[in-house]
């Protein structure tokens, strides 16, 4: 339904409104969206503070009567942290990019073709395999740690970008979310494509993977948060600074600057642009992806 | 005869490329883990078998102690942690949900907005909080007029860790719970309108129990994540003050690969640790499910 701004004055809308709810209606909404304001703020204040700081020279951060806009607005601090190479910060966000989008691109291919097994075909032992993989769940993660650090060493990978892909491909979670999804395909759409002499192959390129997009969206963007967030295993699999990821990079990152806020904040600023912009454009898919999910789960 | 084989094995070509990454990182490592604890191995010299023993430290039969004492007091920093944020990270996120499906104008707006903090990475925002709490010149203490010294003395140093990862995490489960919420059929709500039911008593008779699945997997998935609590400690507070924070995480953690890389030891409290969540997780599931039956 699209608004016809254009034609109705805002009068006649609010007037319209009014006669549609009770005075009470509108005063709780008034009071709730107020709230709701307030909430926004605790949310939005601490970001805008500390990007307002990465403009202010060291000595008006630490002033006794600081300012939320600087005095002077300065860039120093962004120049400092990009000519040091102590913390590539490009090169950190450049490999947990890669990585984050390799992750993706593998674990949607490895686990919705898993799922396609699972969910559409017909073999001994399917039952059973799914649900030994399902029971994994259970294992806390902090179990593997060790032993996959062990496992990726004698594959030679520490400092190697696919240290911190492959252990992620094992994960069940998406598989299982796949499988949901593909059970609700009808299967007269296979049988149909069958008798034209589709193979399976083609069957699951051409016909189901295109259904499952939505929930491959959301599974996509759930992975590569995963991905770019991960804390602790990019510190294990990685010696050298040049081969870590933002997230790890980042934290020894304060240790170097200590008290110098104003560098502080920018690096902050710097590591959150680049997910911040994938985030706005992926906004719209990702609300719609959890919609789905939710319905899923729900 | 040959095309026939061929035919059966297509389930097995679809299988096989997931199968060898949860056998070889997922099923393997278990194995490896169990075999593990139950050795001496600082990983450059040869695996010495040394029994029970490993256990045996960790619950203080032998050695002076000390090893049992850091251990366990982890490992309750952990469930301190989980006690306190799991429920905090349920019920701000409900409260949330519910005021922004009521407010529809805004609703997809708002998802995104609260949305944000949770995707910026824990390194991220352990560094903005460093300086928002800091003692002298964090913008905290200077709107409060005082010194509190938040990061380096308790009990402030957890609750700059439990404010700092309920700014981070709201996001995740608002998403979630706004998503169901917004899937509860319109007829019910309107139903219990006619009914004369107040916006609180729909709320807990119709909300509540019709998200009840979205809600019992949102609390096994933060439970579980609390349980993993790791960055938090390390990078805001440093495990800090005197191994006031100090999670089990950053112990096996220390033990496997700070300096001394104990892994045979890493590895018996890795298994204890999550016999512990994983007894703790089943108990909660089944009293929720238990709950959402009655």
């Amino acid at each position: 339904m699209k608004f016809d701004v254009s034609k109705r004055s805002l009068k006649s809308r609010w007037l319209e409104y009014r006669n549609n709810h009770s005075a009470k209606h509108i005063i709780v909404s008034v009071a709730l969206y107020l709230a709701l304001f307030l909430c926004a703020m605790v949310i939005l204040l601490p970001s805008v503070w500390a990007v307002m700081t990465s403009f202010k020279e060291e000595t008006a951060v630490l002033d006794a009567n600081v300012t939320l806009f600087p005095k002077k607005w300065i860039l120093d601090n962004y120049k400092d942290i990009l000519a040091n190479h102590n913390v590539p910060i490009f090169t950190w966000f450049w490999n947990s990019l890669k990585i984050a989008v390799t992750n993706v691109v593998l674990y949607l291919l490895i686990a919705s073709m898993a799922a396609y097994a699972f969910s559409r075909l017909k073999f001994k032992g399917r039952e059973v395999l799914f649900w030994i993989a399902m029971s994994s769940m259970m294992i806390p993660g902090v179990i593997n740690i060790i032993p996959n650090y062990v496992i990726i060493d004698k594959l030679g990978l520490v400092d190697n970008m696919f240290a911190m892909v492959l252990p992620g491909l094992g994960g069940i979670g998406g598989v299982f979310l796949l499988r949901q999804f593909m059970k609700n395909i009808p299967t007269s759409y296979d049988e149909s494509a069958r008798i034209d002499g589709a193979n399976e192959f083609q069957i699951y390129f051409k016909i189901i993977v295109p259904l499952c997009i939505p929930v491959l969206v959301t599974l996509a963007i759930f992975t590569f948060q995963g991905s770019w967030n991960d804390y602790v295993w990019p510190l294990i699999v990685t010696n050298s600074a040049q081969s870590r990821t933002l997230t790890a990079g980042l934290a020894t990152f304060s240790g170097s600057y200590a008290h110098q806020y104003g560098k502080q904040m920018a690096g902050a600023v710097l590591s959150a642009l680049p997910i911040l912009l994938v985030f706005i454009f992926g906004q719209k898919y990702f609300i719609k992806g959890i919609s789905i999910s939710g319905g899923v789960k729900g | 005869m040959k095309r026939f084989n061929l035919k059966k094995a297509v389930p097995y070509l679809f299988l096989s490329p997931y199968m060898v990454f949860f056998i070889v990182f997922g099923m393997v490592p278990l194995v490896l883990c169990i075999v593990i604890s139950f050795t001496k191995w600082d990983y450059a010299s040869p695996m010495e078998w040394y029994g029970l023993n490993n256990f045996k430290l960790l619950f203080g039969a032998i050695g002076s102690g000390k090893v049992s004492k850091d251990f366990w007091q982890a490992v309750l920093h952990t469930l301190l942690f989980v006690v306190v944020e799991t429920p905090i990270l349920i019920i701000i996120p409900l409260l949330l949900a519910t005021l922004i499906a009521r407010c529809k104008a805004v609703r997809s707006f708002s998802m995104g907005f609260f949305y944000f903090p949770t995707i910026l990475s824990i390194t991220t925002v352990c560094i903005l909080w460093n300086f928002l709490l800091d003692t002298n010149s964090g913008i905290i203490n200077h709107l409060l007029g005082d010194t509190v010294p938040w990061l380096t003395q308790m009990p402030y140093a957890w609750m700059s860790i439990f404010f700092m990862s309920t700014w981070w995490g709201v996001g995740g489960n608002m998403i979630l719970y706004v998503a169901a919420i917004v899937n509860v059929p319109q007829e019910l709500i309107e139903a219990s309108k006619i009914d004369g039911a107040g916006a609180f008593k729909r709320f807990f008779i119709i909300i509540l129990p019709s998200i009840k699945t979205t809600l019992i997997y949102t609390i096994i998935t933060t439970t579980i994540g609390s349980f993993n609590m790791l960055g938090q400690a390390q990078v805001l507070t440093a495990g800090g003050p005197n191994n006031g924070t100090r999670t089990a995480m950053m112990i096996i953690y220390d033990t496997a690969f700070g300096g001394s890389n104990n892994f045979g030891r890493a590895c018996a409290m890795a298994l204890v640790f999550g016999a512990i969540m994983l007894a703790f997780t089943i108990a909660s599931y089944r009293i929720q499910v238990r709950n959402a039956e009655d």
